[in-house]
This record gives C-alpha cells, sequence and structure tokens, in this order.
C-alpha cells in the first residue's frame, strides 16, 4: 500500500503565525496520521501474525493458573477461566477488525449508493430518501440495535450487518451533499449534452468525485464501528461469546474489575483505545489532505 | 411556525410507525416461542398452546399488528411477558431514572465541554490547548464503559470512595447524599463522549468568532476580557452548539443502555437488554417505540431553542 502523502488544510489564520509554526505544524500533523497510520499497519499484521504470535492457543484453559497477574509465564496475565489475555487479544484482533472492516464496507457501499441516487436524481427520490435518512439518525439507534440483535441467533455476520445498517447514514447525507452541488457543475452539464445515460453519469462523473469525502468517511466510520461491536458484545448480543473478540474480554473484565483483577478489563479496552485513536488520526489526516 | 411544528411532528409520528412496524416483524419473526421461554418446561404441549391461543401469538402478523398498535395508542402496551404486569407501567417506571441520568449527563457535557472548549480556543496552539485536544481526542475513541470500568476499579474497589452500582444504597437510610454519590460515575461516564465533541464544536466555533472584526472592535473600545469572551463571543459560537444538543440526546440516550447495565442503574436502558434476553415482545416494542417519541420531542424542542437564539433562523419564513 502507498504510503498516503498528507497535506497540511489552508488554515484561516488565527493569530499572526510565523511560516515557520506553520510549517511546524504541518509537520506534524503530517507526522501524526502518518505515526497512527504505522500503529493500525502493526495492529494489522499482529492480527494476520495470531497463529505464529500467540505464546497460547486463545482457548487454551490453564486451570491451574486462573486470574493470575501478568507475569513471565503470562505476559498480560491470565482471565478468570486461566486463558492467556495476550494470546486472546491477538486472535480478538482478527474478530473485532474483521467485523469493522466488513461493516464499513457494506456501510459504504450503502450509503454511497444512496446519496448519489438521491442527490442526483432528486425530486421525490431524493424526499424519501433523505427523510428516512435524517429520521433513522435522530432514532436512539442503539435500542433499536440491542432488540434487533438479541432476536438473532449469535454470529459474527449478523453483527456485521447490523453495524452496517447502522453507520451508513451520515455516509449517505454528505455524499448527497457533494453530489448536489457537483450536479450543476459544467462537466455533468456537459456529459448529459452528449447524451450520456443517467446510471453512466453516477458512476462514471459523479463517483469518482466523491470518493475522497467516501474514504474519510469510512476511515473514521472504522472506529465507531470498533465502538459498536465492543459495546454490543460487552453487552453479550455481538460477537459470540465462545469467540474471542475485544468485546468479549471486557465483559468477563466487569466481574474481575470488581475482585481487583485490573489486568481482565485492563488491556482489552486499551487495545480498542488505541486501535480507534489511530484510526481517527488517520481519519483526521486524511480529511485535511483531501477535502482540504 | 405553526406548520413547521406540524410538520416537523408529522414526520417524527411516521417514523415511528415505520420504526414499530420494522420492530414488529422482526420482532415476530425471530426464533424463540415466549410462551415456552416463560413457561418453560413446567407446561405441556397443550398448555403451552393455550396460552400462545390467550395471547394471540398464532394470528397473522398484520393482525397481530393492528391490534398492537391500536392498543398502543390508547397507552396499552399489552402485558409484560416476564411477570404480567401492564408493560407501560413496566416502562414507565423506569423512565424517571434514565431521564435523570441523561440529563445529568447532558449537564455534565455542556459544563465540561463548553468550558474546555473555551479555555482551548482562547490560548490557540499552546501547551494547554494541546493538551485539552488530545485528551479529548483520546476520549472520542475509548470505549466508555470500558474507561466506566476503571473507575469503578479505581474509585469503589480500591478507594472505596463511590459506589458502584444502583441509584441509591440498598441498605440504610437513603439521603441526597446518597443518591449523588451514586449518580457521580454513571453520570460522568455517560458525558465523557460527548464533552469530548462539545470539546471539538466550541474550539473550533470560538476559533473562528474570536478572528471577527466585531471581536476586535469590543477590545478595542475597552471592554472587559471576560466580557468580550461571555457576551460577544461565546454567545456567537454557543448557536451550533445548541444544534448539537438535539444531537446529543438520542445518543446519551443511546449509550445509556450500556451504562445503565454496567452500573446496574434500574432505567429504560437496562430494561430494554432484560427484555432483549427474555424475548419480552410488548416491553421490547413499547420501550422501543416511546424511547423514540421522547428523543424525536426532545430534537424538535432543541431545533426550537436554536430558532430562539438565534434571531436569523425562522421557521415560517416571514419576519418576525
Amino acid at each position: 500500500m502507498r504510503a498516503p502523502t498528507f497535506r497540511s488544510a489552508p488554515r484561516t489564520t488565527l493569530k499572526a503565525e510565523g511560516d515557520w509554526t506553520r510549517t511546524a505544524r504541518a509537520f506534524v500533523r503530517h507526522r501524526t496520521a502518518f505515526l497512527a497510520g504505522f500503529v493500525l499497519g502493526v495492529i494489522i499484521l499482529l492480527a494476520l501474525g495470531a497463529p505464529l504470535l500467540a505464546p497460547y492457543p486463545p482457548d487454551y484453559i490453564d486451570l491451574g493458573a486462573r486470574a493470575r497477574s501478568p507475569g513471565p509465564d503470562h505476559l498480560l496475565g491470565t482471565d478468570r477461566l486461566g486463558r492467556d489475555i495476550a494470546s486472546r487479544l491477538l486472535y480478538g484482533a482478527r474478530v473485532s477488525l474483521f467485523v469493522a472492516g466488513t461493516a464499513i464496507l457494506l456501510a459504504t457501499v450503502l450509503g454511497t449508493v444512496v446519496g448519489l441516487v438521491a442527490g442526483y436524481l432528486g425530486g421525490w427520490v431524493d424526499v424519501v430518501l433523505s427523510r428516512t435518512v435524517d429520521a433513522l439518525l435522530s432514532m436512539p439507534t442503539f435500542f433499536i440495535l440491542v432488540a434487533v440483535q438479541s432476536l438473532l441467533p449469535p454470529s459474527v455476520w449478523n453483527v456485521v450487518g447490523i453495524i452496517g445498517l447502522t453507520v451508513w447514514l451520515g455516509l449517505a447525507r454528505i455524499v448527497r451533499g457533494q453530489v448536489l452541488s457537483l450536479r450543476e457543475r459544467e462537466f455533468i452539464l456537459a456529459a448529459r449534452a452528449v447524451g450520456a445515460s443517467t446510471g453512466r453519469i453516477i458512476v462514471r462523473h459523479l463517483l469518482p468525485n466523491v470518493a475522497g469525502p467516501v474514504i474519510v468517511f469510512a476511515t473514521l466510520g472504522v472506529a465507531d464501528a470498533i465502538l459498536i461491536e465492543a459495546a454490543l458484545s460487552f453487552l453479550g448480543l455481538g460477537v459470540p461469546p465462545f469467540e474471542a473478540s475485544w468485546g468479549n474480554m471486557l465483559t468477563d473484565g466487569q466481574v474481575a474489575a470488581l475482585s481487583g483483577a485490573w489486568w481482565i478489563p485492563l488491556f482489552p479496552g486499551l487495545v480498542i483505545l488505541i486501535t480507534a485513536l489511530a484510526v481517527n488520526l488517520v481519519g483526521d489526516g486524511l480529511q485535511q489532505a483531501v477535502l482540504r | 411556525m405553526t406548520t413547521y411544528l406540524i410538520g416537523r411532528l408529522g414526520q417524527g409520528i411516521f417514523v415511528l410507525l415505520v420504526v414499530s412496524i420494522l420492530a414488529f416483524v422482526l420482532l415476530h419473526l425471530a426464533p424463540g416461542d415466549p410462551a415456552a421461554l416463560l413457561y418453560g418446561p413446567d407446561l405441556s404441549a397443550e398448555e403451552l398452546r393455550a396460552v400462545r391461543t390467550a395471547w394471540g401469538l398464532d394470528d397473522p402478523l398484520p393482525v397481530q399488528y393492528v391490534r398492537w398498535l391500536s392498543r398502543f395508542l390508547q397507552l396499552d402496551f399489552g402485558r409484560s411477558f416476564a411477570d404480567g404486569r401492564p408493560a407501560r407501567d413496566v416502562i414507565l417506571e423506569r423512565l424517571p431514572a434514565t431521564l435523570y441520568l441523561t440529563l445529568s449527563a447532558l449537564g455534565l457535557a455542556l459544563v465540561f465541554g463548553v468550558t474546555a472548549g473555551i479555555v482551548s480556543a482562547l490560548r490557540p496552539l499552546s501547551w494547554l490547548d494541546y493538551t485539552i485536544t488530545t485528551v479529548s481526542t483520546v476520549l472520542y475513541s475509548a470505549p466508555n464503559f470500558w474507561l466506566g470500568l476503571l473507575l469503578v476499579l479505581v474509585f469503589s474497589v480500591w478507594l472505596g470512595w463511590l459506589p458502584s452500582a444502583g441509584m441509591q444504597s440498598v441498605r440504610g437510610p437513603t439521603s441526597p447524599g446518597d443518591r449523588f454519590a451514586h449518580l457521580i460515575l454513571p453520570a460522568f461516564v455517560l458525558s465523557l463522549r460527548e464533552v469530548a465533541s462539545l470539546t471539538r464544536y466550541t474550539r473550533a466555533g470560538m476559533v473562528e468568532v474570536l478572528s471577527q472584526d466585531y471581536i476586535r472592535l469590543a477590545r478595542a473600545k475597552g471592554l472587559p476580557e471576560y466580557r468580550v469572551i461571555v457576551d460577544h463571543a461565546f454567545r456567537n459560537a454557543a448557536l451550533p452548539v445548541i444544534t448539537l444538543v438535539g444531537l446529543f440526546i438520542p445518543r446519551l440516550v443511546g449509550g445509556s443502555v450500556v451504562v445503565e447495565t454496567l452500573f446496574s442503574w434500574p432505567g429504560m436502558g437496562r430494561l430494554v437488554v432484560e427484555a432483549a434476553f427474555a424475548r419480552n415482545y410488548p416491553v421490547l416494542m413499547g420501550e422501543v417505540v416511546l424511547v423514540g417519541a421522547v428523543v424525536i420531542l426532545g430534537s424538535l424542542l432543541a431545533d426550537l431553542a436554536y430558532g430562539l437564539a438565534d434571531p436569523r433562523i425562522r421557521y415560517d419564513g416571514r419576519r418576525r
């Protein structure tokens, strides 16, 4: 993957800001996003390499070492069943990242299509689609999410579907907004003048022009998806309990925290935090580079 | 104004109808027989069938939906599958706890978020600004229930200063102080994410406003700095913040599901989880629609507040 080049956005100057300060700021921003991208890459590599790197199988239960604090045998300690936390984190990364990534893929496709169609076609199609999006955005989605998720059989795919169907709304709104201004531009008029079909205009002319915001939003959405997965799994309504996921590990952490076993909730949460933070910082960087 | 209000209310009602239909269909297509779940092995197949007929579970879905809707409009949500009490009572007795928690969190978010945003904007690019921005970015990326777990670990388990669960002490007298102590951790945890985004928005708004000419004028004519900040700058920067509050309401109510579960808070968020696990349809349905209604009403109020605060906004197109 080519490392993205980040350009600092031209900023409305707050105070007289010297050229050096500005350069330094651009540098720092660039570095932050780049560093975040690097951290994210490492996390993905660790997830991919879990079978090679994990010292124990994720479900290996050592009854003699239950709720053991971090030490030489278990670098990050063991949970209350005696499973190695470091190993479970590595395997959990696969599940959590897979869920977040796939869910965002689904949301991106859905949000882009709805946004393009609503924005370009306008009229009653736009009214129906935008009103629906506005309406759903004003609902407490998590209530509905919990209600629906509890009724489906536990499976990773259901979690993917339900998160994907929740997070596309904001994207649809953004894409529609972009299309509204794009469709008045000359190149669209020109395309229409030479007789390009609606489908062709949407796919060949509009889609490439909204790709920037879509990528930014999709990136930021991954962080949301990671947090939603964690929350659902924490409630016992997410990834099936027998599969290691970061959220599932926190469910166990709640009881453990009350008995003072700090390492059981600490590490999974920390990993979620670091991943979501890295994703958000990469997203912010992309936003500055793309949206100028 | 009236036209606008009616339009918004109509939209809200339409949404609620759609949501209720979707939820109703999903709930009833889902596996698991509530009659069997409730009585399980105690009843014979014969008796289970009798229960299903008594509850109307064997009728076609549209019939069940229309029956449910017409009763719902008369505020009869059906009986809770869990204990046979009216679902309305089961839900409504949880409402105050959730309102108390979410409004407290909203207050905390406004106080902390706005203050941090203003402080940050007064000295842009200073170390204080960087610290505040960094902390808010981190808070925004952290699972709030995890931060809650850690706070419980520190303040309840290790230090023993604050209670870790419930709304008040189970034993002993309940004083206002005791109730307040129970509120601190859940309200704080629920507010964290909104504090983070309020800080960002307030900062951005203030930075922009502070670079305007009328701020320079206010300073030039010798107004004390605090008046420049509070009366001139913040009043203008506060406008987008008010719209945000409308967005916060659904987010806070949604967030209450996890926070209430974490802190055993006896509110609607925990109830939805309990009802979900028990496949308690009447309670689930009533709750989804009722919470939706409360939230839509809240957003509408925030919209109206926006119109009152900003004289440039008119909802009817006429001059006032």
